[in-house]
């Protein structure tokens, strides 16, 4: 029988969420991800531009096996082929025979990784809330208009 | 310590976004509220990578083993406010991912109509199928949505937190396959 869970459900096995517990270590809520489009959509939570991801990043998490193939097909259009959730504020082991400085992800509320078949790799950190979003957004548009700017008076 | 600051859905790859839908799971009851939340927050400062790795979890399907995989657990720290405003429960203390059930291909939708020759079988799928997948596979005894939710559950209570965390390899620990029946 088709019950109204299904489709969440269904959204929670194909897309992955989230599970919240509580302090007794019980399972409250399943969290299904599905797409929106919306970038700056109030309601709910967000990320941020995406940052570069350096090679090394995608390299110690297939190490790990935590990356996984990407089920979205929005983000497979996009170029990504696998991705990875990284926990607040988690840094990765610098590989030992590296003598450069490494950057690593500032994302103090996680962020998803995503490898993609460019070999160009990125990283959205989770948005704490729209305004976050909102600004960051704004700051992009404006840095590309005074790109374009740039471009025409040269 | 195992447990840092909160997260939650919405995935956004460039232009495309994702919002959360919430089912839940304890009561067996549905959301489908559009939200989801995180918590600025001071959480503490992340593992190393050995408690990173996820875990991998399995339920038996007859012979099919359908492994899911969830992080590692991190606290929630949004306010009462925002978890309202994201359909949060108020009373969630933790959180982890599970990541997609990447082998439901071959576990639970085998004898669909799959296309083989796509490495991105999932991004074919339609709700639809799924349904039909499931709904298959629920007639057949073998797997329900309820049994489903229970399997997280059950999955998740048995997942050690705080100082009880096992040390996990590098390529995640594996726990030993649960059968629907004894769920």
């Amino acid at each position: 029988m088709y019950s109204a869970v299904e489709p969440a459900l269904h959204a929670f096995l194909r897309s992955g969420g989230f599970v919240y517990v509580s302090a007794d270590n019980e399972v409250l809520q399943l969290t299904s991800l599905t797409p929106t489009g919306a970038f700056d959509d109030e309601d709910g939570l967000g990320f941020l531009m995406g940052r570069p991801a350096p090679e090394w990043w995608i390299a110690e998490l297939e190490r790990q096996g935590r990356m996984h193939p990407i089920t979205l097909r929005v983000l497979h259009d996009e170029g990504a082929t696998h991705f990875a959730w990284m926990k607040p504020f988690e840094t990765l082991p610098v590989p030992p025979d590296t003598t450069l400085a490494m950057l690593q992800p500032d994302h103090p509320d996680g962020s998803f990784v995503y490898r993609m078949r460019s070999g160009h790799h990125w990283f959205f950190p989770v948005a704490p809330n729209h305004a976050a979003r909102k600004r960051e957004r704004q700051v992009f548009v404006a840095e590309i208009s005074r790109y374009d700017d740039q471009r025409r008076i040269s | 310590m195992l447990e840092d600051a909160p997260t939650s859905a919405r995935a956004a790859a460039g232009s495309a976004g994702a919002a959360a839908s919430s089912s839940g799971a304890a009561a067996g009851s549905t959301g489908a509220a559009a939200a989801s939340g995180t918590g600025a927050g001071a959480g503490a400062a992340a593992g190393g990578a050995a408690l990173s790795a996820a875990l991998t979890l399995s339920i038996s399907l007859d012979e099919a083993k359908v492994p899911l995989a969830v992080s590692p657990l991190s606290l929630v720290t949004l306010s009462e406010a925002e978890r309202a405003v994201m359909g949060i429960p108020i009373s969630a203390r933790r959180f982890a991912f599970v990541y997609p059930l990447d082998e439901l291909d071959t576990a639970l939708l085998a004898r669909s109509q799959r296309n083989s020759s796509s490495p991105f079988f999932f991004k074919d799928l339609e709700e639809e199928r799924i349904a039909a997948a499931l709904a298959a596979a629920a007639s057949a005894g073998e797997w329900t949505c309820e049994g489903v939710l229970r399997a997280v559950r059950a999955r998740m209570e048995r997942i050690p937190t705080g100082a009880r965390w096992p040390p996990m390899a590098s390529d995640g620990l594996r726990w030993p396959p649960i059968a629907s029946d004894g769920l």
